[in-house]
């Protein structure tokens, strides 16, 4: 009995074994032919074709134009409150408008998928959103941060009662964006995830609808943003670290004009973003002490290196793991090189890797406008006074 | 990370002229293989598991993934798997029968006994309940596409990230859909009719 019931399963079993392969099989076939209507014409579900290609072109034309102005604010005109009325238009246009896609911090992952990726064609259109901040930054300094990105501009906006943050804090969380950028390359390189575009924290609000933990993570950075001048640039965009090394050799950069400074430190206490340098005197300089450092940080950076890509690789990412972590160490390296030999200048400077161009400090300044014009074409008197008290 | 102020411009200059070449390097190489073509976001039919991710994953509410008819492939049957719920009570057009959670299909009769479905787009959620029943119990006439007069075309596609089957790929925007087709079904031996 028992055993005749257990041939009886395994029967059974068989049987629906062989029903579910066959129905399996099945799944994509014609089931039940279709009619063969003789008046009846078949409709067409139509196939409405993409709206976005014009759309992008335009977005390229307003970001050029917008990237122009911005410079021209940051250069010639040197008025927060135009900077201010750009960072309004930027987020109304690209962030809620065109709901903040593509945007150059996204296109990283594009360049990087199409240089690794030769089945895949960069368009024409993300290679020049990709292009053009880099390329007025290394001509007029960072005015896309300042004035563009709608990123930027949203942190800059619920920017209210900003504190600074010590120095070494600073420096420390300065590493995450080599570490974002470096994790996003790879990623996209290897065409598993553009996670720039996954983990964008405000494109959410644009677009009015987020998973509840991008809310969260969007919101608290816009909360701790009330305080900590534009978190997300500072400690996370990728596109920064570009930015900030292209910045460092730009043409023309905002700067406080040397020998009409009165060593205020008005405009270093008015910045957000601890992007104003102090003075450093020269004679102080070059002790044995600063230099010797400074040479043991050189010989010590291909084991800085080595050390991080051997932790990168030790994270289980293979090659990619390595070579992000070699990146992390570099950045860790270069930065420990620089703290150790600051260079002598005199007079308060704006930090070109570091500063925005955000035009807060002009207002604040008493000689205003003693923050110099690099090619100083408005004469003093034109600037309104209007501008000074803002 | 102070920058000196007077003795440095040549250098900067230097640096800045190796940045500027690079950069157009880069964006001479990457445009000399950039196609004319744009690409966008559409769901392979073949790959898709009628899953519900792409009602609630799109970021557009409601989502740009809805489904599309193939006219041709399908069956016309009186008792659609994707029009009629498995256990409907009765066979009418009424919203307890239903697959559709929105009233997004319409079925018209054609001629006894063949019932023609249409999809109103405009209600379609994307939910992928009708096509899952179709492609599970009928022709797989019913499938889900990325509707391209909706889809913003965003630089990584939230339905794609979410979708468990890695069934959406960009495709080149010249031909932006991936239709089902009679010819594109594996072939197969025939069969009888069922019903």
């Amino acid at each position: 009995m028992n055993r005749r019931a257990w041939m009886m399963c395994v029967f059974t079993g068989a049987m629906m074994l062989t029903l579910w392969c066959c129905a399996s099989i099945a799944s994509a076939e014609e089931r039940f032919p279709p009619p063969d209507f003789t008046s009846h014409q078949l409709p067409s579900p139509g196939n409405p074709n993409p709206v976005g290609a014009v759309w992008s072109y335009v977005d390229v034309a307003v970001l050029i134009a917008a990237l122009s102005i911005a410079s021209w604010i940051v250069l010639k005109r040197r008025s927060r409150n135009m900077m201010f009325a750009m960072t309004v238009f930027s987020v109304a246009y690209f962030g809620f408008y065109r709901e903040g896609c593509v945007c150059p911090i996204g296109a990283i992952q594009n360049v990087s998928m199409a240089l690794a990726d030769v089945s895949y064609a960069i368009p024409i259109t993300i290679l020049l959103f990709f292009l053009a901040p880099l390329v007025f930054t290394l001509l007029f300094g960072r005015a896309f941060c300042a004035g563009v990105c709608p990123l930027g501009a949203i942190q800059d906006l619920v920017l209210i009662r900003p504190i600074k943050v010590p120095g070494a804090v600073e420096q420390a969380l300065g590493v995450l964006p080599y570490l974002y950028l470096g994790a996003a390359v790879a990623l996209a390189a290897s065409g598993s995830a553009f996670i720039i575009c996954e983990y964008d924290p405000f494109v959410g609000f644009f677009r009015f609808s987020a998973e509840l933990s991008m809310i969260i993570f969007g919101g608290s950075l816009l909360v701790i943003g009330m305080f900590i001048g534009r978190p997300y640039c500072r400690f996370l965009c990728p596109y920064g670290v570009i930015l900030r090394q292209l910045s460092r050799v730009s043409s023309q950069h905002m700067n406080i004009a040397p020998g009409k400074c009165i060593q205020c430190r008005l405009c270093e206490s008015t910045c957000p973003f601890g992007a104003i340098d102090e003075p450093v005197e020269a004679p102080a300089m070059p002790t044995a002490g600063s230099r010797r450092r400074a040479v043991a940080l050189v010989v010590m950076l291909p084991v800085i290196v080595g050390g991080a890509a051997l932790l990168g690789a030790g994270l289980g990412f293979g090659l990619g793991g390595t070579l992000v972590g070699g990146f992390v160490g570099l950045a860790i390296g270069g930065r420990l090189i620089r703290l150790a030999m600051p260079r002598s200048h005199d007079e308060y400077n704006a930090n070109r890797a570091a500063c925005y161009s955000c035009l807060r400090c002009v207002p604040a300044c008493p000689k205003q406008p003693a923050l110099e014009d690099d090619d100083a074409v408005v004469p003093l008197p034109v600037y309104p006074s209007t501008e000074a008290k803002s | 990370m102070s920058q000196p102020t007077d003795n440095s411009p040549s250098r900067r200059r230097m640096v800045r002229g190796a940045a500027l070449a690079g950069l157009g390097a880069l964006g001479g190489y990457l445009a000399s293989r950039t196609q004319a073509d744009d690409m966008v976001w559409q769901i392979d039919p073949s790959k898709c598991i009628a899953c519900d991710k792409c009602a609630t994953e799109c970021v557009l509410n409601p989502s740009a993934a809805k489904c599309v008819h193939a006219y041709a492939m399908c069956g016309y049957c009186r008792l659609c798997t994707g029009y009629f719920v498995p256990d409907a009570p009765e066979l009418v057009e009424a919203a307890e029968n239903a697959q559709c959670p929105t009233d997004a299909i319409r079925r018209t009769f054609v001629e006894d006994p063949y019932f023609e479905y249409t999809i109103d787009e405009e209600l379609c959620i994307g939910c992928a309940k009708c096509v899952k029943g179709c492609t599970q119990f009928g022709n797989g006439s019913l499938f889900m596409q990325i509707r391209h007069d909706r889809c913003v075309n965003c630089n990584e596609c939230a339905i794609a990230v979410a979708c468990p089957e890695d069934a959406i790929r960009r495709v080149p925007a010249s031909q932006p859909y991936l239709i089902k087709s009679v010819q594109s079904l594996p072939p197969t031996k025939p069969q009888e009719p069922q019903a």
